[in-house]
């Protein structure tokens, strides 16, 4: 569906009155999605995940590298003034605060893509606003009022439903849910994964969050400083993750049972500055594990077994991660009260 | 028993919005033990950092202000108190350190300058010992090159130093209080990780009592040893953190734990506790949370309903709490 | 999904605000009333003044304020009300005139700058030029050219609100066109000429409109000071700054030829200074809403 091939993106800088600096948000990134997989790209800020989001939906260029989308290759935005390409690729973005124009009533918000983009007749148009009315849960009359009458979690579900008015192909989310409470995350998570598994959209989803990424994600990718440096179907990276950025950011989540290890979260240190990526292996200041070879030799991003789905961008990505000590798993009386409500009403 | 270090009694917060008053904290009731931290847990809207705020006064002017409560620090009632009060507490009897290092630091004036300030205007020290002062605080938070810091304007550092610098000019006077109101939301995981350990450091060698406020329910169990739930403006269960987060009996704590991904076993979907939270003009008779609890029960649950305590500390604010039914009554809930 | 459909807030309607802002302030109230008169009667001009504005009298020259004439004549007999009313009429329409032109053009290159960030050097620059330019000058230029009339006074004034606003239309722009909805727009494939115009002017509009209304009585004192240094309309006809011109012979004798206009000028801008500052007010918690 996505196929990415060295992909970097480089912004010139100003650094004092006459000088700028090259600033590289995106390294030699590639990656491929199928069609229809649900991929989540973590990394922390600064790592470049936002402006590969930007480049993939068409905002932005890339400086260098290759974009295919469906087999058609996409050097920079031009490509996307074509309503056909524009179609198949949509974005939704994080702050439900600004995503909407304040100024456009929610029918007119929704409809914005269906006639921008060709979908039909005035009818045709109507119709589907109705569809995708129904299918966030938004009653008539709701239809004719403004965003700033309605809450964070309400005005996302309309930023999902203008994102998949045209159906697109591949819809990226720019950490959808990370501005909303933690009881209505589960309506926007919920919707995507619906989404997903009822027409087949392929989703890439950008996060920090990684306990949400680990539940619903076919397969997930860790960035740091603009490169990959794991990718992995989700159960397998967490259980068995092979790049020691991984385990560090797996560790310092706190969680609900057994302390964390704390001398690793600490010994890590701060993230340099992007002007200053480490030569060899960008994340060696920070490694508990890096030897000589790491400053000398920058590691690839390599299948860790014969496994080809699992690759790390680590000189010992052989070796399997450290059994960390069982923690119990936590069982609360009757967790399940709120789950039976959320299974009911899944359209 | 020995006193609560602070205490707060049935404190209630008028918010002012377009021209009428609201309550948005209808009284809360907290007791913070020395040497202990307490974690607020809510969501937007819940009240928690209002309440934080009140405790030094420090609600926005015009907008929200103390309509009644009380609220104990030293031998004083902080509600009552005057402003020249209340700046004798700030810095050196509580400290309070917030969510946006940028926005609580004064980006004009160097890191260091602003830790003398609050020193030498409490009267407390000599320019030169607080710049002495200053210096090991900044060593104690484990801020990178201290002494380079403190020549330096806040826009200089990087998110996690800055928050570190926040947590240095709120600890310099060697409070016995610190509120912490939401210190690493803004922050990544990994530097929150790092924050996180710095703040248990400190209040363990300090012997700090903490207040921390929070909506992530992973922080409250790895920093506090006791819990207060709020939603709605109201404390809907309090106790120990690790009898709240295994054996909750207000739904709304509940759901909050069900909600993360942690509990959504089996498929991918996550729960959701349906419906929102009411809006401050809108006024719910009874049980604030009866919109959207599956276990509502038409009359008992429409009545205003107190804050039951149990012998360990474990209070919470509802008559038909998890755990209190039998089998045969849970079935016949989850179908009616 | 949520069992509890999504209705969201009902807002009160502009009308039922605009109400109830009013009557809250009482000299806000006043304002308005004011501004609502002066509006009538610049239409109604030719029904509501008692007196031909142009019919001079021996008998009644420079007469204080009496029954037969509500503010006194001036020193050629002429009712002061009637020149006042119809007065308004030109000086009104001068302003208006200069601050749509001044306005309109200003608008289109800030918002122009700020979504174009290429052209926002140039096109700031040109600005810059342009707001050095005293407009006073520039009238007198003009009505050296055109040999006196609106016209020149009309051009003045647009030259002289075409900077000012480009600064303000630049800076709303800017703001906007940061938003996460302008990409949005894009991702579904609007043109730019599209965007620019349904979605950055309109959320550009509520700055654009406060700026608009004070710096109406701000044109409104600058029209009458260059019609008072005789650029504009020459007499007899009537026209605020005319009039004021014309009363300096008579200020120590009979001062209110002289004071009457200026006081009306006063209390239109005045007036349209706190309209426009109660505007802001209830347009900015909309915007930040």
């Amino acid at each position: 569906m996505l196929d990415l091939l060295n992909i970097t993106r480089r912004y010139r800088v100003s650094a004092g009155l006459l000088s700028t600096r090259i600033l590289t948000a995106v390294d030699k990134l590639s990656l491929s999605l199928r069609k229809g997989e649900f991929f989540s790209l973590v990394g922390e800020s600064g790592c470049g995940k936002s402006t590969l989001a930007r480049i993939v939906c068409g905002l932005e260029a890339q400086s260098e590298g290759e974009m295919r989308i469906d087999g058609k290759t996409i050097t920079g935005t031009a490509e996307f003034a074509d309503k056909g390409l524009r179609r198949r690729v949509q974005m939704i973005f994080q702050d439900p605060y600004s995503s909407l124009n304040p100024r456009m009533r929610i029918r007119d918000i929704l409809a914005e893509p269906l006639i921008s983009l060709g979908w039909g007749n005035a009818q045709a148009v109507q119709t589907r606003v109705a569809e995708l009315a129904s299918i966030i849960r938004f009653p008539d009359s709701a239809l004719e009022r403004f965003p700033h009458q309605f809450s964070g979690g309400q005005r996302q579900r309309v930023a999902i439903a203008r994102a998949i008015a045209a159906n697109p192909d591949l819809l990226i989310c720019d950490e959808p849910v990370s501005a909303l409470d933690v009881s209505i995350k589960g309506q926007i998570i919920n919707l995507l994964l619906d989404i997903q598994e009822q027409l087949g959209t392929t989703i890439l989803f950008i996060s920090h969050d990684l306990s949400l990424v680990r539940k619903i994600s076919d397969r997930v990718g860790v960035m740091y400083l603009g490169s990959l440096v794991e990718v992995a179907p989700a159960q397998q990276l967490f259980a068995d993750p092979r790049h020691p950025y991984t385990r560090l950011l797996i560790e310092s989540v706190p969680a609900l049972n057994g302390k964390r290890r704390e001398e690793q979260v600490l010994a890590a240190g701060e993230m340099p500055s992007p002007f200053a990526i480490p030569s060899g292996c960008r994340f060696r200041d920070r490694c508990p594990l890096a030897f000589d070879r790491c400053a000398t030799e920058a590691p690839g991003l390599q299948p860790v077994t014969s496994d080809e789905r699992h690759l790390a961008a680590c000189h010992l990505r052989a070796q399997p991660a450290p059994r960390p000590a069982e923690r119990p798993p936590v069982t609360i009386p009757q967790i399940d009260l709120f789950r039976t409500a959320a299974e009911t009403t899944t359209p | 028993m020995p006193q609560p270090i602070l205490s707060i009694r049935d404190l209630h917060v008028s918010l002012r919005l377009g021209g009428t008053e609201h309550d948005a904290v209808r009284g809360v009731s907290l007791n913070l033990n020395k040497g202990e931290v307490l974690a607020i847990v809510g969501e937007s809207g819940s009240g928690k950092s209002l309440t934080a705020l009140s405790v030094l006064g420090l609600l926005p002017r015009g907008i929200a202000a103390i309509s009644s409560g009380e609220i104990h620090f030293d031998g004083k009632d902080l509600a009552q108190a005057s402003n020249a009060e209340l700046d004798r507490v700030r810095g050196s009897g509580i400290g309070i350190i917030f969510q946006e290092p940028l926005s609580a630091l004064n980006p004009v004036m160097r890191v260091g300058d602003q830790i003398i300030e609050g020193i030498v205007r409490r009267g407390e020290a000599s320019r030169k010992q607080a710049r002495k002062m200053a210096l090991e605080t900044l060593i104690g938070v484990r801020i990178s090159d201290p002494e380079r810091r403190m020549k330096q304007y806040p826009h200089e550092l990087s998110g996690g130093m800055r928050q570190r610098a926040m947590i240095a000019l709120a600890l310099v006077s060697n409070p016995a209080v610190l509120i912490a109101d939401e210190p690493t939301t803004a922050l990544d995981v990994t530097v929150q990780a790092q924050i996180l350990s710095l703040l248990k450091a400190q209040q363990k060698s300090r012997d700090l009592s903490m207040i921390i406020i929070t909506h992530d329910l992973g922080i409250v169990a790895e920093v506090a040893d006791r819990v207060a739930v709020m939603y709605a403006g109201e404390i809907v269960e309090a106790g120990e953190v690790e009898t709240i987060l295994s054996r909750p009996k207000h739904p709304y704590t509940l759901g909050l734990l069900s909600c993360l991904p942690e509990f959504s076993d089996g498929g991918r979907r996550l729960a959701v506790i349906a419906g929102s939270i009411p809006s401050l003009t809108e006024s719910v008779s009874g049980c604030v949370f009866k919109t959207r609890c599956p276990l509502y029960m038409q009359g008992p649950c429409d009545a205003r309903i107190a804050l039951t305590s149990g012998p360990d500390g474990h209070a919470f604010r509802c008559i038909r709490p998890i755990g209190s039914e039998t089998p045969a009554e849970s079935e016949q809930t989850r179908h009616a | 999904m949520t069992q509890v459909a999504a209705t969201g807030r009902p807002a009160p309607s502009l009308l039922s605000r605009v109400v109830k802002t009013t009557t809250r302030d009482p000299i806000l109230l006043c304002a308005v009333l004011f501004l609502l008169g002066v509006a009538v009667s610049v239409v109604f001009a030719e029904w509501i003044a008692p007196h031909n504005p142009l019919r001079t009298s021996l008998r009644h020259q420079a007469k204080l304020p009496s029954a037969q004439f509500w503010l006194g004549t001036d020193e050629q007999g002429r009712d002061i009300l009637s020149r006042i009313i119809f007065g308004l009429r030109i000086t009104l329409m001068t302003s208006l005139s200069g601050l749509v032109i001044g306005i309109g053009l200003g608008s289109i290159i800030g918002l122009v700058a700020a979504y174009f960030r290429r052209l926002d050097m140039l096109l700031m620059r040109i600005i810059d030029v342009i707001l050095s330019f005293p407009a006073i000058l520039i009238g007198l230029g003009l009505a050296g050219v055109t040999g006196g009339g609106n016209a020149g006074i009309i051009i003045a004034l647009a030259v002289a609100t075409v900077g000012p606003a480009a600064r303000i239309a630049r800076s709303a722009a800017l703001t906007v066109v940061q938003m996460d909805y302008i990409a949005g727009a894009r991702m579904v494939g609007l043109s730019d000429t599209q965007i620019l115009l349904r979605y950055v002017l309109l959320n550009c509009l509520a700055s654009i409109i406060v700026y608009a209304t004070l710096r109406f009585g701000q044109l409104i004192l600058l029209a009458a000071s260059l019609s008072f240094l005789g650029l504009g309309v020459a007499p007899p006809a009537p026209e605020l700054g005319v009039m004021v011109s014309q009363g300096r012979a008579l200020l120590l004798t009979a001062p209110h030829v002289a004071l009457m206009p200026c006081a009306v000028i006063l209390l239109l801008v005045l007036s349209l200074n706190l309209v426009g500052d109660a505007l802001r007010d209830a347009l900015d918690p909309q915007m930040k809403a």
